[in-house]
């Protein structure tokens, strides 16, 4: 139990971090820190820190040497971006970790749910972890090659030429036993497996809460198999240059370098941004348009009252088809159209008789033609139409019933 | 969920309240171009957001020309959306001056007068800015969205404990401005966009595969093909080691050699100066020299000696001259010597002249007159004298000396009596003689005298005599003209003859006058001429001196000429071999050494062309060297870094090459095997879960219906071919010609192109009706038009319903254009769907005819001109059923 404040502990952090840098610095090179170097690091600051070091859980004594917890550790690399490069065994056991896994997901898949879903979170984990060892191992040789690149030492090409020599069997070959799909041991091919075997249970699961977890696994390997693909393209264009004889000692290109691996240290120049409009350009008017706008006072925007509308005709085809069904049979249909416009208003418009047509084509009607020059004369305000004479019956009941 | 839709003062609508949560259908009627799709369309403001993928009538984006024409004001017109969730809450958008759609959230209902105001009996729609000031004074927060991502963020929300506008499934994936639920939802906004290729992507957006796929970048090829290039270098590299070594060997040997001429050059450069300097030196003294006695053999030996031999010449000639001299006066004394005396020449002479002259004048004087006029002036002149001999005897008988005793008075007279005075004018006549008569009184006529009249003198007689004398003289000469006229050549003759004798005569008595100069000339030559003769014996015997000295000086010359040439020749030689090694174009390097020039020059000859030999061959091999490496390096020094660099790192980049060419092989195939299993995944996912919803539809006469999905071969193919690649091989150049799964790769590769999920397949429908199952293609119509547009709309909203949490407060409205379309039957179907699934569907008709079936239908009334449409909620323009009727299915 820690008694401090987690606000007191982070304000700890600030205030003493360059200690706790060069004792990182040393626990990274000795893996412990030595109790006369503690010590050193401590009266070289000038500062008696050793009680809150450890009430705060920050260091722990081991034997009579001290190092930093494990979380803390973690914290100060990956804010310092100076990751310890994983040997090829460790990422090995991570593909061993999700294997094992794996084949136990796959086993109880169908057994207890929350095991299941345990274990599905265990293995985001260790995918989790496992991405994240390959990014830092990509980190840290982007920092050590853009040392390189830059030449900000001045090292010799033979030199070079083994260290880049020496990273690419490091980091790439690693890299590509991992994704190397012909090998059907390779994380890759596991990661592939599982992500079948996901993408089917995040279909079809029947929990929604497991297959929720699959989904986000399912993404999550998705994402993992992208971005260790990512990071072997990265190392790829990182060390390929390398091996080339190259003239780094450019110094517009160490400056570069330089500013690439710490881009927020200085603000750079906001470079200019033109916009081009010509006076023919189809936006002008409108540019021109708003240019004048900021300097004339808009006009009210009156909303003007509902006007009384005028009585309009609307087609309400279902008002008619009841109209029309109740009148069934008829003997003449556009006779009977003629009558029901009538009924309503005076004015019989071509408009009006045609959309009353359309019930002719309602399935529940069925209609009839009598002989070829039954033919009826309808008088609209505009024409007079000639039109066949169809007889609509029920759909099916014979007209005499 | 929506409860309703009001837009206030847009182009088309004054005011617009529809009320969309009391019924499960809505129809829209309306004439034609009155605004239907303008209202509905309005719902992608709030479910799609991003213009760019906003679909408006005939698919137009939600571009500014659309935003102004829901917003024509930027200051007051509206369009809000008012929704519950956990509570009621409105979305306000507005126009702002550059042209977009700016969200805000008011946390209450909406209700007219938040946003009418009455003025002076009017309804007018409130300006942004009075709204904003009475939504803070009756407190109610206005919250302005930042962006519209935000907007977009709250809109769609996963689970259903939020205030979202659509609760979604948490499998739902956002991407920037859109998720899957806003990519399918467009097609329920405008149904006409629900195609074949839609409906596919529906499919896959439910599923979430739409982002799956391949990209075969020409990174990727690229990549490939560097490593292939390095690999083919390091096997260069590898092949040229043996030549890269003798190389290396051959420039080391030029090293040395250049060092070893570098010593010589500087040996050389050392030495050369001091020895030039001297050679210079002694050539000047010896021109000096040469100088100094050729200024002394041609200056002064041989002017002297020219000086001499003139001299001597000189009085050679003088002695000569002397000899002559002296003989012609011995001659010239001997002739005179010889002449008669002076006296007797005098005389001579004075005889000749008389003859002379005389002959002279009388060849003179008959040069004008011939012969016959002598003879005629010698027979005047004896008349002459006759006439005259007669006056002188007969002088004092004549008239005139005894017409007056007076002189003066004759003379008058005499005048008188010439013709004289009768060429006077006749204005002396004073009176005219009328009469002659035989005496002479001059008659009675009267003549003036002239004034001044001056009489003629008379001839004297001793005028006459000495007229007569002359008239004689005359005639003697003339006689003796005549023979000299009758043969003048003789006289000629004569007179010649008489002429030389006169000159012989002079030239003698002249010749005589010198005899005593002669004589002491004669004298004076003698004496002059033995002077000269001894000083000409003194100058031959200088001569003969100066003459030896002149031929010893002009032998020294010969020796000092030779002598300089040869130090100039030397000097010359060294500018020559000083030239060579400057072009040698070195850097001296300082060396101890006791060997003379010569002995430098030769040994910096030998090395120089051993070096040049050696150079020759070794940059024929770095020339091949590169040529075989493909190399542009001048530098050999760095070149052979380069290549030991090479050869050095060969295994390591052979590995290296190896592990990355699996890596990329690795980067093809675990894609192309994971889309091929993604696909299996998608297949069941259609085959499990999405048909067996589709199975539960009924439309028209279709019992059932299903997805089938039919793999496209061809490219499932590709995809196994790809994903069996195991491992490029270096060879890999050679092998993407042979093997079969490289060579599809490749094809890939080349063209850049991706592999899209929806490539793998193609769908179509499996209806079972009457029993039957049949197969219809979705890219035509499938039965009939309302069939059809049913059976996408339905698929359309499976998808839908699978990304929205399906609650009744968590309702979707959609639209359906066209509605007539669809059948009364299909149509009370399709909302019998549309209400299980919790969907509102607002429809709209190309007519102005009620379709059966609706819950509500929104009448829409053509405003008077110039004026907008108005939509209330209720009366007039909202008609309901009774809710018994609808049941007509039944």
């Amino acid at each position: 139990m820690i008694k401090a404040e987690p606000k007191t502990i982070l304000s700890f952090l600030w205030t003493y971090f360059e200690v706790l840098r060069d004792l990182f610095d040393l626990q990274q090179d000795n893996e412990v820190i030595r109790k006369e170097a503690f010590q050193a690091v401590l009266h070289q600051h000038k500062k008696d820190i050793k009680l809150q070091l450890m009430e705060y859980k920050i260091v722990r004594q081991v034997n009579d040497d001290y190092e930093l917890r494990d979380v803390y550790y973690k914290l100060i690399e990956f804010i310092l971006f100076e990751f310890r490069p994983l040997l090829p065994e460790e990422i090995d056991k991570f593909g061993n970790a999700i294997t094992e896994l794996f084949r136990k997901i796959k086993k109880g898949v169908d057994s207890d749910r929350d095991i299941l879903l345990e274990r599905l979170k265990a293995l985001s984990v260790q995918i989790k972890e496992f991405s994240d060892a390959v990014e830092k191992n990509s980190i840290r040789l982007l920092n050590e090659t853009r040392d390189l690149k830059g030449n900000v030492h001045r090292v010799d090409y033979r030199e070079k030429i083994q260290k880049a020599s020496f990273w690419i069997e490091y980091y790439i070959i690693p890299l590509n036993r991992i994704l190397d799909v012909n090998h059907s041991q390779s994380i890759s091919n596991k990661l592939l497996n599982i992500s079948e075997f996901a993408n089917q249970r995040r279909l079809n699961y029947d929990d929604e809460g497991v297959r929720q977890a699959f989904e986000k696994l399912y993404h999550l390997l998705i994402q993992t198999n992208d971005d260790v693909l990512r990071q072997s393209k990265i190392l790829t264009n990182e060390l390929l240059p390398l091996i080339e004889r190259i003239r780094t000692e450019s110094q517009i290109l160490t400056g570069w370098i330089e500013f690439l691996k710490n881009p927020y240290r200085v603000t750079p120049p906001k470079l200019l941004k033109m916009e081009l409009d010509s006076p023919y350009s189809n936006k002008i008017y409108l540019n021109t348009f708003e240019y004048f706008e900021q300097f004339t006072g808009s006009d009210d925007a009156i909303i003007d009252d509902d006007q009384e509308e005028t009585e309009r005709w609307i087609f309400k085809k279902k008002k008619y088809k009841e109209e029309l069904v109740k009148s069934l049979p008829i003997v003449n249909f556009f006779e009977w159209c003629n009558k029901q416009l009538k009924s309503e208003d005076k004015h019989i418009t071509n408009e009006k008789l045609f959309a009353l047509t359309c019930l002719l084509f309602e399935d529940d009607l069925e209609v009839t033609a009598y002989n070829k020059d039954a033919t009826v004369k309808i008088k609209t305000e505009t024409a007079n139409l000639n039109v066949p004479k169809l007889k609509v019956t029920q759909n099916g009941i014979p007209a005499e019933s | 969920m929506l409860k309703r839709l009001i837009i206030l003062n847009s182009t088309t609508y004054g005011k617009a309240i529809v009320k969309l949560d009391d019924s499960d259908s809505i129809q829209l009627v309306g004439p034609n171009n009155i605004g239907k799709s303008t209202f509905i369309y309005a719902l992608n403001f709030l479910f799609i957001i991003d213009g760019k993928k906003m679909a408006f009538v005939d698919n137009k984006p939600g571009d500014k020309e659309t935003v102004h024409h829901y917003f024509p004001s930027s200051t007051n017109s509206y369009i809000i959306f008012e929704i519950y969730k956990q509570s009621y809450y409105c979305i306000l958008l507005k126009r702002n001056s550059e042209g977009e759609v700016e969200y805000y959230r008011v946390d209450r209902e909406y209700s007219d007068d938040m946003f009418i105001k009455n003025k002076n009996g009017q309804q007018v729609v409130m300006k942004f800015d009075d709204l904003k000031t009475q939504f803070a004074a009756d407190g109610i927060e206005l919250y302005a969205f930042k962006d519209k991502r935000e907007v977009f963020n709250f809109v769609y929300q996963r689970g259903n404990r939020n205030n979202g506008v659509i609760w979604l499934e948490d499998t739902v994936m956002s991407d920037g401005l859109s998720n899957n639920f806003s990519k399918v939802y467009r097609y329920l906004i405008n149904s006409k966009l629900i195609t074949n290729k839609t409906l596919k992507e529906s499919l896959m957006i439910a599923d979430n595969r739409d982002n799956e796929g391949i990209n075969f970048s020409q990174k990727s090829k690229k990549d490939i093909h560097d490593l292939l290039r390095i690999n083919e270098e390091i096997k260069t590299i590898s092949d040229i080691q043996k030549d890269f070594f003798e190389f290396r060997e051959e420039l080391n040997l030029y090293k040395a050699k250049t060092k070893n001429l570098a010593e010589l050059v500087f040996l050389f450069n050392s030495r050369y100066s001091p020895t030039l300097t001297e050679l210079e030196m002694q050539a000047l003294q010896k021109k000096q020299e040469l100088d100094k006695t050729q200024f002394e053999l041609n200056e002064k030996l041989i002017p002297k000696k020219q000086k001499l031999d003139r001299e001597i010449g000189g009085n050679e000639v003088e002695l000569k001259q002397i000899s002559e001299d002296q003989l012609e006066l011995q001659q010239q004394i001997a002739e005179i010597n010889s002449y008669e005396g002076v006296q007797f020449l005098n005389q001579q002479l004075a005889n000749f002249d008389k003859v002379r002259k005389d002959t002279e004048i009388n060849l003179t004087r008959v040069e004008r007159y011939t012969v016959k006029q002598i003879q005629q002036k010698i027979a005047d002149l004896k008349a002459s004298i006759g006439k005259l001999d007669a006056q002188v005897k007969g002088y004092s008988n004549q008239l005139i000396h005894k017409i007056t005793a007076n002189q003066k008075d004759r003379e008058v007279l005499n005048f008188i009596l010439s013709t004289d005075f009768s060429s006077q004018s006749s204005e002396l006549i004073s009176k005219e003689i009328t009469k002659l008569g035989s005496l002479m009184k001059l008659f009675d006529g009267e003549i003036k005298l002239p004034k001044g009249l001056k009489g003629s003198p008379i001839e004297s007689i001793e005028d006459l005599k000495e007229k007569l004398t002359e008239f004689k003289k005359e005639r003697e000469e003339y006689e003796k003209l005549l023979p000299v006229a009758v043969d003048f050549e003789k006289a000629q003759k004569k007179l010649d003859e008489v002429k030389e004798q006169i000159e012989e005569a002079k030239m003698k008595i002249a010749k005589l006058k010198t005899k005593p100069g002669l004589d002491k000339e004669l004298t004076k030559q003698n004496g002059l001429f033995k002077t000269i003769s001894e000083k000409k014996e003194q100058l031959e015997k200088d001569l003969k001196t100066l003459n030896a000295e002149v031929t010893r000086k002009s032998n020294s010359i010969t020796v000092l000429t030779e002598a300089k040439d040869d130090l100039y020749r030397r000097i010359a030689e060294l500018k020559v071999w000083k030239e060579e090694v400057e072009k040698i174009n070195i850097v001296p390097v300082k060396v101890e050494s006791k060997d003379t020039l010569n002995d430098i020059y030769s040994k910096l000859r030998m090395v120089g062309t051993d070096r040049e030999q050696i150079k020759s061959n070794k940059d024929r091999a770095f020339d091949n060297l590169k040529y075989r490496i493909n190399s542009t390096e001048s530098d050999e020094d760095n070149f052979i870094k380069f290549i030991e660099d090479e050869i050095a790192c060969l295994d390591e980049k052979q590995k290296s090459i190896d592990t990355i060419l699996q890596a990329i092989s690795t980067q093809f195939a675990n894609p192309a095997y994971t889309l091929l299993k993604r696909y299996g995944e998608f297949k069941e996912y259609i085959d499990t879960k999405f048909n067996n919803k589709l199975a539960q539809i009924k439309i028209s006469d279709i019992e059932s219906l299903k997805i089938v999905l039919n793999e496209t071969t061809r490219v499932i193919d590709d995809l196994k071919k790809i994903s069996s690649i195991q491992e490029f091989s270096p060879q890999a150049r050679l092998d993407f010609d042979q093997s079969e799964n490289l060579k599809t790769l490749n094809g890939y590769l080349d063209s850049g192109k991706k592999i899209e999920f929806e490539e793998l397949f193609d769908i179509e429908l499996q209806l079972t009706k009457g029993g039957k199952e049949k197969i219809v293609d979705l890219k035509e119509q499938v039965e009939s038009t309302g069939t059809d547009i049913m059976i996408r709309l339905v698929i359309i909203m499976s998808v839908i319903n699978r990304l929205a949490i399906d609650d009744k407060n968590n309702k979707v409205t959609i639209t359906i254009d066209e509605i007539a379309r669809v059948d009364g039957k299909n149509r009370l179907e399709l909302f019998r769907f549309c209400k299980e699934h919790n969907f509102i569907p607002v429809c709209t008709s190309t007519e102005e005819t009620i379709l059966d079936g609706f819950d509500k239908y929104i009448l829409m009334f053509r405003p008077q001109k110039g004026k907008k449409v108005n939509l209330n909620e209720g009366y007039p323009n909202v008609m309901t059923h009774d809710k018994t009727e609808v049941n007509e299915e039944a």
